[in-house]
């Protein structure tokens, strides 16, 4: 059934007028004369030109200007009736520059080119898109070829390092009685000591490695919790730590590298416990817009604010070995993995008052 | 402490390595012969060498990864194209410095490969591996 709107064929022209200025591409007509005698709004206005200027008067060489030049290979293709596909950069005046992608299709009738229609589309955004990924891509490959160094160089310092260590156990073994207790000690210091640079050294290749090979599921971040609880069974048993849980969403997660941060969380918060006082561990989650947000508060020593941003990098620590022996690592793999995740993460604490450690978590999909 | 083994090689360029792991092998009494080479190809060369005259394996075999010239895992290779009947005869395990968990899948999935240890050898490491595989 025909429409009233159609009905005549001038209606139609109408009809197809409108529909073509309102379309954001560039469309035109050029005879084989390459005379216009079709542009849409899109097409005018780029050339700042209005249609009675343009059609049946002006010639796409007068339209084009210096352009010309560079599009009439093209031109020349498409009156031979090949389709033709080309891209261009052009600057804007206002700054940036537009990307665009024009399509001549040749108009042959009984084997004849009468003309041919232009059709030019924006395509910034996703040349943009494109630059991005290019440089993502670069981005990558930096990652990859540091994660390659660390472990090579992780690899290479552990070497001399078992030597020195695998002589002092033979020293030490073979000459028990002449030793006194003196070169006994410092034999037995540089023993610790080596074997703490191993650890480091494997601490900074774990660290490299997060991520890797890890994929999104979806998990129950309360059995995440439960699992980490589980595994600090002795700890928690011995320093009578009572641990409190809140609501737990599921989320997608990557979660071995997630179960990494709430043990590193948990164990921080028992071991930074204050003297004589029962560790006692707030575990919660809200959601805030797009994003969950994760705390985990405790009661024990607190960090100075003047302390907050050093926490987080690796190799860091704040008290003495003696006290709270660590490598400094926990929290650099924890912020790691949150902004894996697309997150962030932070701390609210204050000497003697406890410490909070919040983080977010995108609901990422995979 | 587990049974003595007649022969055990340790196939590593570090000669202090080597050195040590002998060490501890005596200590524990592990083995009757060390045959300790510093190269990949010079333990192909004792393995050939071994089957032309048909002379036993060494029973158990540590096999470093990171050598230069030929790699722990080139030298698997070339071991796998040789005689299959000696193969099952001799343990062979990795004992590299790399705790580096692509190299323990890699390892794990090579059929001829009994175990993944991280070096030093210790003597319990010795007595397990013994025990578990001899």
């Amino acid at each position: 059934m025909v429409n009233e709107l159609v009905k005549s064929e001038k209606s139609r022209d109408s009809l197809a007028l409108f529909v073509s200025d309102n379309v954001s591409a560039m469309l035109a007509y050029w005879d084989k004369d390459l005379i216009c005698r079709f542009a849409n709004m899109a097409y005018t206005e780029w050339f700042g030109k209005t249609k009675e200027e343009m059609i049946d008067k002006m010639s796409i060489k007068e339209l084009l200007g210096p352009l010309y030049e560079k599009n009439l290979p093209y031109i020349l293709g498409a009156l031979q009736g090949k389709r033709q596909t080309f891209e261009r950069e052009i600057p804007i005046p206002t700054g940036g520059t537009r990307y665009s992608i024009a399509n001549y299709f040749p108009d042959i009738v009984n084997g004849e080119v009468r003309g041919f229609c232009v059709h030019v589309a924006d395509i910034t955004s996703v040349k943009l898109l494109e630059k991005e990924l290019i440089r993502l891509k670069a981005i990558e490959a930096k990652n990859k070829e540091l994660e390659q160094f660390t472990y090579i160089a992780s690899h290479d310092l552990q070497e001399p390092l078992r030597t020195i260590s695998n002589y002092i156990s033979i020293i030490s073994k073979d000459n028990k009685q002449e030793m006194d207790e003196q070169v006994k000690k410092y034999l037995s210091i540089i023993s610790q000591k080596t074997d703490r640079m191993s650890m480091l050294i494997k601490g900074l290749l774990d660290y490299s490695r997060i991520g890797r090979k890890s994929k999104l599921i979806s998990v129950d971040t309360k059995k995440v919790i439960d699992n980490v609880i589980s595994d600090l069974g002795n700890l928690i048993k011995t320093t009578r730590s009572i641990i409190h849980i809140g609501e737990l969403p599921s989320l997608y997660v990557y979660e071995t590298e997630l179960r990494q941060v709430f043990q590193n969380l948990i164990n921080n918060a028992i071991k930074f416990k204050k003297k004589n006082i029962t560790p006692e561990i707030w575990i919660q989650c809200i959601k805030k817009d797009s994003e969950w947000e994760f705390s985990v508060k405790d009661n024990g020593i607190g960090i100075d604010p003047k302390h907050f941003d050093r926490i987080f990098n690796i190799f860091q620590r704040l008290n003495s070995e003696l006290d709270y022996p660590g490598y400094g690592i926990g929290l650099a793999a924890s912020k790691k993995i949150i902004e894996m995740h697309g997150g962030r993460i932070w701390i609210e604490s204050n000497p003697g008052a406890g410490s909070t450690f919040h983080f977010t978590i995108s609901n990422l999909k995979p | 402490m587990s049974k003595k083994l007649n022969s055990i090689m340790l196939v590593d360029d570090n000669i202090h390595d080597n050195f040590f792991h002998e060490n501890t092998i005596r200590e524990n009494n592990s083995a009757n012969i060390v045959e300790k080479k510093e190269s990949a190809e010079k333990a192909l060369e004792y393995i050939k060498e071994q089957i032309t005259h048909r002379n036993a394996l060494p029973d158990l075999l540590f096999l470093d990864i990171n050598m230069p010239t030929m790699t722990g895992w080139e030298f698997l290779e070339e071991y796998e194209k040789l005689n299959k009947e000696f193969q099952s005869k001799m343990i062979i395990i990795i004992l590299t410095t790399s705790s580096n968990p692509d190299d323990e899948e890699k390892a794990r999935s090579i059929n001829i490969v009994s175990d993944f240890k991280t070096k030093p050898l210790t003597k319990e490491m010795l007595d397990e591996i013994i025990d578990k595989y001899l």
